[in-house]
C-alpha cells in the first residue's frame, strides 16, 4: 500500500487510487468539478491541480498515487492556477444563481466558495456565456447549455453507468458543447430518460423538472419491476416530491430507470380511489367502510370452499399477500388462490423446481459483473428490467453477449451473436446449442457425473433432433447456433438471463427446462458469475409465489399435498387445510364462466385486461356470483366489480418486497393513504374479523412477518429488524443465518441433492399462422410503461410513449399498402383493434409486435387462452393475426 | 472517419440526417458520430452555420507575416556521406521519380533496411541509440528510448505510425519529403517495425495533402509489389481529418479510431497502449527519413554531425521575409544566420530582420539578436524558443508584433480541442485581449490578463497544446515590450498595421 504525504501529513492510499481519491478519503477537500466517484476521470476542469514533489502542477483526479509522493494542495502556484481556471469557467457562466434550479446544490458554487472569487479580477475577463437556448423537450428534465461547464460528467454517466451513449462532446474550441444525437432536442435521441446524468450534473445545466427539495427522505423499494431498486422517497408535508436512487441499494447502487425515478406521479393522482364503492342499481357508488365490509363478509360467508376464488397481488407486500392466501385457505377453506405469476413466470417456478429443486433465480444480479459470457434469451432486459439491462450492457463491453430474440432489441444490437429465432422455436434452439456443445465435447463431464442425473436420456433425446431440422424450425443458421454454443460453453463462468419470451408459451415449462439443461451441461450453476436468472416482472411477483399465493403450495414452497408440512401450518393457524391444489387464474376464470364461482376476490390485479383473451376474461367476471376488487385505481377490472375497496399504494405502507434474486427488502410508509384508503393487510383483517375468524388480530405488518417466519422454514430468520441493510436473500432458516445469495453451491435442493436433466420435447406453438391470419404477433413491454394502471397516470411517461403501436416489417407493410403511422386494423381469431403502425426492421418479416399498456388498445383482446399444460400459463407470445389498413375490406 | 470523409467527398457537406444513418451502419451512437464529424475542420456541416469552424489560419499568418509555404524549393548542403559524396534525408529530392522503387534503390535506397534486417531487433535499437537520434516531430525525444519501450512490451500486434499530420502554419518539410522521396520514409518505417516487432505500418497524412497521399500510396504499392519492405510488414495510408491537435500522437490515435481527435491521458503511453490498445510507435516523417542513413552509414557517422546534444541533419522549413523560402537541410549546429543567409539568399529586398518565429504555434519569437543561435533542441530552448518541428518564420521590421501575435492567437483558439477549461477558454480570452489591443480600447489590463491566462494554461492544461498555446504571444510581449506598450498605453501601432480604431 503506497503511503504519501499531503500537505506534510502522512496519508495511507490504496493501490491504483488517484491522489484526489486518496485525499478525499483522508478528509482533504481538494476543489473539483469534473470528478465523480462513479466515473472514470475526465480532467476537464483543472481545478483539482496540486503540486507534486515541489515541482510542476498536476490534476489530482488523474494522478495515480506512487509511494512516497509528496503532495501540496495549497501553494501559491496551485492557488493561482485554480483561481485562473475558476475565473475562466465563471466567465462562461451566467451569474444568475438565485433563479437557477440548482441554487444551493451547485458544485460550481461550492468550488467558487472554496477557491474564492475576486470581482475585480474576474471583471477583466470577457463574458463568454453562450447563446444556445434551453432544451425542454424531455418531460422530466431540462437542459440548459448556458449553465453547462463542460465537465463531461453527463457524457461519462451515459457511457459508463447507463451504457447508452446518448451524449457526446461535440464541436471544438469555444464552440464545444454537449450534444445529443445530431445536436437535436434530447427527446429525439436514443436517451432513455433514466435521469442518471441529471442526478450527477454538478450545475444547473441538467435539472429535474420537479426538483423541490424534500424535508425528509424515506428508504423504500421501487414499485415497478422485479429488479427491486432501492429508492429514497423525498417527502414534503404529506406529499412525495422527489425520488433518488439509493447509493447503498444492493441491486442498483444508486441507479434508477425512468419509471423508478420519474414514475411516482401516480401516488398523488386525483384518480386514486378514496372511498369504498358498492354497485347499486348497476352503478358503482361511494359507500362507507362499514357498509362495504358488511356486504363483503355476508356474501363471502355463503361462498366458502371451492365456490370461492381469490387472486392475490404481486404488487402488494409479502405480508399482505401472505395474509390474503391465509384468508382464502383458513377462513374460506379454499385453495383457489393464485397471482399474476400465472400469466408470466409460473413456468419458471415449475421448471426450475423440477430440474434444480428451487423455483427461483440462482444468483445475485451483481454476478453479471463476474460472468465471462452472458446469454440473454427471450428478455428485452433494457426495457423490462432497465437497471439489470444497463448491467448487461456493461457486461457486453467486457465479455461476449449472445442474444436470442426474434426482435432486434437494444441488447441484440450490442450482441456478439444475435440468434433471430422464429417465435416459439426456443426449445429447438436450446436443444441445438446443447447438441453443438456435445458435438464439440465442451460439456463439463465431472459436474455432470457428480451433481446431476438423467444425462443419458437427455443426450439421446438431443441427438434425435438433427441440425437441418433445427435450422429449419428456428430459422437460424446452424453455424450461428454452433458458434453461440461454443462461446457459451467455452467461456466459464457464463450466465443466462431470460424472461417472458421463454415462459409465455404453451411450452413455457419445456423452455425453462431446456435452459436449465444447458446450464447443467456446462456446469454453470452454483458458482460466482454463473447461473440462471429469470427476470421476474412485477415488483413482488417472486414474493407472491414464495408466500404461498398459489393453488398448490403454502408459504416457503411447502406443497399442499405434503401432509406433514400442511398439518404444521394448519396447527399454527388453528384449522384443517384442504389437501388438493386449487384453481389457477385461467382456470378460475373458466370456472366463473361456467357459474361455479360464488365469490371472486381480486386484490391489485387488472385481471380482466392482463389475462389472455380479454373478451373471455370479462365474461368470466360478469358470470361470477359476487366480485370484490381491491385496488388503488378504478381499473378495468374494478369497473366490473360489485364492491370496490380502496387500497394504499406502496408509498403508504410498511412491509417487504422480494426481488428477482430472492432478496427480501423493506418497504416503508412515507405518506398517509389518500382519503379513506387502507393498507391491503388491514382490509383483509377487517373482512376476516367481520366474518368472526381468529388469527387476524394484527396491528402491525411486522407481526405478520413474524408469523410467516414461524410458518415457513425458508423465512425463519427474516424479520423486520434484520432488513435494515441490504435485505436478505432466502432461504434464511434462522436469525443467525446470513441468507443465500447463490443457490445450489454444494448441493441442489432436490430431495437427493442432484439436479435433473430433462429429455426435451418439442411442441409447436398452439396457433400457427395461416392464410387468413398470416402474421405472428408477439407482445412485450415498453421502457416507459408498466402494465396498465400506474404509468398511464404519469403524464411524462405518457408523453414519451403516448399510444400503442403495432410494429411491422417494411416488407409486410408494403405488401399491405401500409405506410408508417397509418391507422391499421389488427385482428386475430378472437378480436380486433384499430391502432397506428410503426414500420421497422427491428421485427422480422412475417412477425408483428405490440406492447400491452393502453386501455384504448387492449392488446389481450387478440391473444388466446391456450395454456402451458404444466404451469397453466397462456401463450401471450404467439398469436396469429391479420393486419389491414383500417377501413379496407377484410378479404382484401 | 474514413466513412465520414468518403461521405463528404460524395455530398460536399454532411447533412444531419446522414450522420444518423452512418452511425447506425457503423454501430455507433449518433451522438458519437456527430461529435467526430463536428470536430474535424474538413467536414463542413450543413445548416446551423454558426458552429462551422473557420479553416486553418495559414491565410491570416500569410497576410501579416508573409509566411508562404514553399515545399518545392529544396536545398541540402553541408552533409557528406563517409565516401565524401553529399547526402542527407533530402539528397534525393528532385533527382529521382518519387514513387519509383528502382530509382530509390539506384540511389542507395533500402540499403539501410537490408543492414537492419540482418541484425537482431535489439541491435537495431542500439544502433539508433548510438546515433543519438532525437525525434524531429517537435519534442526531440530520443527515438531509441521510445522504440525500446515498444520493443519490450509483450503483445502480439504492434503498430508503427508515421506522423505526417504537419499542422503547423509555416511547416512544410514533411510535405516536401512525402511528395519527393516517400521511399525514404517507408524504409524508416520498415526498420522501426523490425526494431519493435510490428507487422503493421500506417502513414497518417493530413487530408489537405491530397497529392502527397497519392504519391505515398503509389510508393507503398511499388514497395510492396517488389517486396522492398521486407517480410511480414505492410503499410497503409490514412488520410487524417486535418486538425492541428491531431498531430499530437494520442489525439492522432483517437482520430484514427473514429473519435474526435482530442488528446488522451498519459500514461499509458502509446508504446504500451496505442491504436486500439496495441503498442504503437509514432514517429515523425523527418525522423523516419533519417533512420535509413543511420543504418547505412553507421551511428558514428550520424553522431559526428552537429553538437553532442542534437546530432544529425536538421531539416527546416523556412518562410517569411527571406529571398528564397523553402526546405533546407543542414547539419545540426549551424546557426540561424547561416540558414537565412546561405540557405535562403538572405533577407528579402527591403526587409530587415526583426524576429524569427520557431517551434510553430506552440513555439515563440526570437529577437534578431539571437540570430547566431545554433540549431539544436537545447540551445534554442535556452535562447527562448524551441526548435519544434523545424519551421522558421522570418519576420521583418515592418511587421507588427501585436498583429502577428493575434494571428497566432486566432489559430490557438480555433485549434483548441475544447477538452479542458484553461485552454478552451484561455485561448479565447487571450485572443479577445489581443483584438482589443489592436483597437481603440487597448489597455494595460489586457497585457496583464494575457500573462495571467498564459501562466494558468502553462501550468494546468490537459495536454501539451494548451500548455504552450499562448507561448508565442507571451514571447512577443517579452521580446517586444515597447511595441506592446505603444498599443496599450499610447493606443499607437508603431508598424502602422493596426487600425487602433473602435471596432
Ligand atoms: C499539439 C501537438 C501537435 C503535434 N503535431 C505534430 C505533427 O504535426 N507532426 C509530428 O510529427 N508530431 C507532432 N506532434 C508531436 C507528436 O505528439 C509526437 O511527439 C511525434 O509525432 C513523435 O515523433 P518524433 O519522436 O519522431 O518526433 C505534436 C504534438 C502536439 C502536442
Ligand atoms: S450538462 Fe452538466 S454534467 Fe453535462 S457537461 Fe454540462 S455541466 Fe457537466
Ligand atoms: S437520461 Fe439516461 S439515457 Fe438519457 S442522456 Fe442521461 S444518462 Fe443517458
Ligand atoms: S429497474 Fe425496475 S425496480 Fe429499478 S427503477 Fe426501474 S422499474 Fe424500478
Ligand atoms: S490543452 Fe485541453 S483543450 Fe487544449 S488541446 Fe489540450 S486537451 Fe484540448
Ligand atoms: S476534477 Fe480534476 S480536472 Fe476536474
Amino acid at each position: 500500500m503506497p503511503s504519501i504525504t499531503i500537505d506534510g501529513m502522512p496519508v495511507a492510499a490504496a493501490d491504483g487510487q488517484t491522489v484526489l481519491q486518496a485525499a478525499l478519503a483522508a478528509g482533504f477537500d481538494i476543489p473539483h468539478l469534473c470528478h465523480h466517484p462513479d466515473l472514470s476521470p475526465g480532467g476537464h476542469c483543472r481545478l483539482c491541480v496540486v503540486q507534486v514533489d515541489g515541482g510542476p502542477l498536476s490534476a489530482s483526479c488523474q494522478l495515480t498515487v506512487r509511494d512516497a509522493m509528496s503532495i501540496a494542495t495549497d501553494t501559491v502556484p496551485v492557488r493561482e492556477a485554480r483561481e485562473a481556471a475558476l475565473d475562466l469557467i465563471l466567465s462562461a457562466h451566467p451569474m444568475t444563481c438565485l433563479t437557477c434550479a440548482s441554487n444551493h446544490a451547485c458544485k460550481l458554487q461550492t468550488v467558487a466558495a472554496q477557491i474564492g472569487v475576486d470581482e475585480a479580477r474576474l471583471g477583466l475577463l470577457r463574458p463568454l456565456v453562450g447563446s444556445v437556448s434551453k432544451d425542454e423537450s424531455n418531460p422530466f428534465f431540462i437542459r440548459d447549455p448556458q449553465r453547462c461547464v463542460l465537465c463531461g460528467i453527463c457524457v461519462r454517466t451515459c457511457d459508463e453507468v447507463q451504457g447508452r451513449g446518448a451524449l457526446a462532446v461535440g464541436y471544438s474550441g469555444a464552440a464545444t458543447a454537449i450534444v445529443a444525437g445530431s445536436d437535436a432536442p434530447i427527446a429525439e435521441s436514443i436517451c432513455e430518460s433514466c435521469g442518471e446524468c441529471v442526478d450527477r450534473c454538478p450545475t444547473g445545466a441538467l435539472v429535474h423538472r420537479e426538483s423541490r427539495p424534500p424535508t425528509r427522505e424515506v428508504r423504500s423499494v421501487c414499485p415497478y419491476c422485479g429488479t427491486g431498486c432501492s429508492i429514497l422517497l423525498g417527502v414534503r408535508g404529506d406529499r412525495v416530491v422527489s425520488v433518488r436512487g439509493d447509493a447503498d441499494g444492493p441491486v442498483n447502487r444508486g441507479r434508477l430507470c425512468v419509471k423508478g425515478r420519474y414514475g411516482m406521479g401516480f401516488i398523488h393522482s386525483d384518480q386514486r380511489l378514496t372511498t369504498p364503492l358498492i354497485r347499486r342499481d348497476g352503478v358503482l357508488e361511494p359507500a362507507t367502510w362499514d357498509e362495504a365490509l358488511d356486504l363483503v363478509a355476508e356474501r363471502f360467508a355463503v361462498s366458502r370452499g371451492s365456490a370461492f376464488a381469490c387472486i392475490g397481488s404481486a404488487r402488494c407486500t409479502n405480508e399482505e399477500v401472505y395474509l390474503t392466501q391465509k384468508f382464502a385457505r383458513a377462513v374460506m377453506g379454499s385453495n383457489n388462490v393464485d397471482n399474476c405469476a400465472r400469466l408470466c413466470h409460473a413456468p419458471t417456478v415449475a421448471g426450475l423446481k423440477q430440474s434444480l429443486g428451487t423455483g427461483g433465480g440462482t444468483s445475485p444480479i451483481e454476478d453479471l459483473a463476474k460472468a465471462a459470457c452472458v446469454l440473454v434469451i427471450g428478455s428485452n432486459t433494457t426495457e423490462a428490467h432497465p437497471v439489470v439491462g444497463a448491467q448487461v450492457r456493461h457486461a457486453a463491453r467486457r465479455v461476449p453477449l449472445i442474444v436470442a430474440d426474434p426482435r432486434e432489441t437494444d441488447l441484440a444490437r450490442r450482441a456478439r451473436i444475435h440468434l433471430r429465432l422464429r417465435p416459439g422455436s426456443d426449445v429447438p434452439l436450446l436443444v441445438g446449442m446443447a447438441r453443438a456443445i456435445l458435438d464439440a465435447g465442451l460439456e463439463k463431464a465431472t459436474f455432470i457425473e457428480e451433481r446431476t442425473e438423467g444425462f443419458l436420456p437427455f443426450v439421446q433425446a438431443v441427438m434425435a433432433m438433427d441440425p437441418e431440422w433445427i435450422e429449419e424450425t428456428t430459422g437460424v443458421p446452424w453455424s450461428d447456433i454452433a458458434e453461440a454454443a461454443r462461446l457459451y460453453a467455452a467461456s466459464a463462468p457464463a450466465m443466462i438471463v431470460y424472461s417472458l419470451g421463454i415462459t409465455e408459451h404453451t411450452h413455457g415449462t419445456d423452455n425453462v427446462l431446456a435452459i436449465a439443461n444447458l446450464a447443467l451441461l456446462t456446469g454453470n450453476i452454483g458458482r460466482p458469475g454463473a447461473g440462471v436468472m429469470p427476470m421476474r416482472g412485477q415488483n413482488n411477483v417472486q414474493g407472491a409465489c414464495d408466500v404461498g399465493c398459489v393453488p398448490d403450495s403454502l408459504a416457503g414452497g411447502l406443497a399442499v399435498r405434503e401432509q406433514a408440512g400442511r398439518e404444521a401450518v394448519g396447527r399454527r393457524w388453528g384449522v384443517d387445510l384442504a389437501d388438493t391444489p386449487g384453481l389457477t387464474v385461467m382456470e378460475m376464470l373458466d370456472a366463473a364462466r361456467s357459474g361455479s364461482i360464488g365469490a371472486l376476490y381480486v386484490t391489485g390485479m387488472d385481471v380482466a385486461y392482463s389475462a389472455a383473451d380479454t373478451a373471455r376474461a370479462q365474461e368470466a367476471m360478469r358470470a361470477a356470483g359476487f366480485v370484490v376488487v381491491q385496488d388503488i385505481f378504478l381499473s378495468g377490472t374494478a369497473e366490473l366489480a360489485d364492491v370496490v375497496l380502496p387500497a394504499a399504494s406502496f408509498a403508504e405502507k410498511d412491509g417487504t418486497f422480494t426481488n428477482l434474486e430472492r432478496r427480501v427488502q423493506r418497504v416503508r410508509a412515507a405518506v398517509p393513504p389518500p382519503g379513506e384508503a387502507r393498507q391491503d393487510w388491514q382490509i383483509v383483517c377487517d373482512i376476516a374479523r367481520r366474518m368472526g375468524a381468529p388469527g387476524f388480530e394484527f396491528t402491525d405488518a411486522s407481526q405478520i412477518r413474524d408469523e410467516m417466519s414461524e410458518v415457513a422454514p425458508a423465512f425463519g430468520g427474516i424479520r423486520f429488524d434484520r432488513l435494515e441493510g441490504d435485505g436478505i436473500q432466502w432461504p434464511c432458516p434462522s436469525v443467525e443465518h446470513p441468507g443465500t445469495p447463490r443457490l445450489h453451491v454444494d448441493r441442489f435442493s432436490t430431495p437427493n441433492g442432484r439436479a435433473r436433466f430433462t429429455a426435451p420435447a418439442y411442441r409447436p406453438p398452439a396457433e400457427a399462422p395461416d392464410e387468413s391470419y398470416p402474421l405472428v404477433l408477439t407482445t412485450g413491454r415498453s421502457l416507459y410503461h408498466f402494465h396498465l394502471a400506474m404509468t398511464v397516470h404519469v403524464a411524462g411517461l405518457m408523453e414519451l410513449n403516448p399510444e400503442e403501436l403495432v410494429w411491422l416489417h417494411p416488407d409486410d407493410a408494403a405488401a399491405r399498402g401500409v405506410a408508417d403511422g397509418d391507422l391499421v386494423t389488427v385482428s386475430s381469431r378472437r378480436g380486433s383493434l384499430d391502432l397506428r403502425s410503426w414500420i421497422t426492421d427491428a421485427v422480422s418479416p412475417g412477425t408483428a409486435f405490440m406492447t400491452f399498456h393502453f386501455y384504448e388498445a387492449p392488446t389481450n383482446v387478440l391473444t388466446q387462452a391456450a395454456l402451458d399444460p404444466v404451469s397453466k400459463t397462456p401463450e401471450f407470445k404467439v398469436t396469429a393475426v391479420q393486419v389491414r389498413r383500417a377501413g379496407d375490406d377484410k378479404r382484401q | 472517419m474514413p466513412a465520414l470523409a468518403q461521405l463528404q467527398r460524395r455530398h460536399g457537406s454532411i447533412e444531419n440526417g446522414v450522420i444518423a444513418a452512418l452511425a447506425r451502419s457503423l454501430g455507433l451512437p449518433e451522438s458519437k458520430a456527430y461529435a467526430a464529424a463536428t470536430f474535424y475542420s474538413s467536414f463542413a456541416l450543413a445548416g446551423d452555420g454558426q458552429k462551422v469552424r473557420p479553416p486553418a489560419l495559414d491565410a491570416a499568418l500569410e497576410s501579416v507575416m508573409g509566411a508562404e509555404r514553399a515545399p518545392e524549393a529544396i536545398r541540402s548542403w553541408g552533409i557528406t556521406a563517409p565516401d565524401g559524396r553529399p547526402d542527407g534525408a533530402l539528397a534525393r529530392c528532385g533527382a529521382i521519380r518519387p514513387e519509383s522503387v528502382d530509382d530509390y534503390r539506384a540511389a542507395g535506397g533500402y540499403e539501410g533496411l537490408r543492414v537492419a534486417l540482418a541484425m537482431p531487433a535489439e541491435a537495431v535499437v542500439e544502433t539508433v541509440r548510438a546515433a543519438r537520434l532525437r525525434g524531429r516531430g517537435g519534442a526531440g525525444f530520443p527515438t531509441a528510448a521510445k522504440w525500446d519501450h515498444a520493443r519490450t512490451v509483450i503483445a502480439p500486434a504492434k503498430v508503427v505510425i508515421c506522423n505526417a499530420a504537419e499542422g503547423d502554419p509555416g511547416a512544410f518539410a514533411d510535405l516536401a519529403i512525402l511528395r519527393q522521396d516517400p521511399h525514404g520514409v517507408l524504409e524508416g518505417m520498415a526498420i522501426a517495425a523490425h526494431a519493435v516487432g510490428a507487422a503493421r505500418g500506417i502513414v497518417y497524412i493530413r487530408s489537405e495533402y491530397e497529392e502527397a497521399i497519392e504519391t505515398v500510396r503509389g510508393a507503398v504499392r511499388e514497395a510492396s509489389d517488389s517486396g522492398a519492405l521486407g517480410p511480414g510488414f505492410t503499410v497503409e495510408v490514412f488520410s487524417g481529418g486535418g486538425r492541428y491537435v491531431c498531430g499530437d500522437e494520442t489525439a492522432l490515435l483517437n482520430s484514427m479510431e473514429g473519435a474526435p481527435g482530442r488528446p488522451r491521458l498519459r500514461p499509458p503511453l502509446p508504446t504500451e497502449h496505442g491504436l486500439w490498445g496495441r503498442p504503437t510507435v509514432v514517429d515523425n516523417v523527418k525522423t523516419l527519413a533519417l533512420v535509413p542513413l543511420i543504418l547505412r552509414h553507421g551511428p558514428e557517422w550520424f553522431a559526428s554531425i552537429g553538437p553532442a546534444a542534437t546530432t544529425g541533419p536538421a531539416i527546416l522549413a523556412v518562410s517569411g521575409f527571406v529571398r528564397r523560402p523553402g526546405v533546407v537541410e543542414v547539419p545540426m549546429g549551424f546557426t540561424l544566420r547561416q540558414v537565412i543567409e546561405q540557405g535562403c539568399g538572405g533577407m528579402a529586398d527591403g526587409a530587415e530582420l526583426k524576429a524569427i518565429q520557431t517551434g510553430g504555434p506552440l513555439g515563440a519569437f526570437l529577437s534578431a539578436d539571437a540570430v547566431d543561435t545554433p540549431i539544436c533542441f537545447d540551445a534554442m530552448k535556452a535562447a527562448g524558443s524551441p526548435l519544434g518541428s523545424g519551421g522558421l518564420i522570418v519576420v521583418d521590421h515592418r511587421t507588427c508584433m501585436v498583429a502577428s501575435s493575434r494571428a497566432f492567437a486566432e489559430f490557438a483558439a480555433a485549434e483548441s480541442c475544447g477538452h479542458c477549461a484553461p485552454c478552451r477558454l484561455g485561448t479565447r480570452q487571450v485572443l479577445l485581449a489581443l483584438r482589443n489591443l489592436m483597437g481603440a480600447g487597448a489597455s494595460g489590463a489586457d497585457l496583464r490578463l494575457i500573462e495571467r491566462m498564459e501562466a494558468a494554461m502553462r501550468s494546468s492544461s490537459f495536454c501539451a497544446y494548451g500548455r504552450s498555446a499562448a507561448s508565442v504571444v507571451l514571447s512577443a510581449i517579452r521580446v517586444f515590450p515597447d511595441e506592446f506598450a505603444a498599443h496599450a498605453v499610447e493606443r499607437r501601432c508603431p508598424a502602422d498595421w493596426c487600425s487602433m480604431e473602435a471596432s
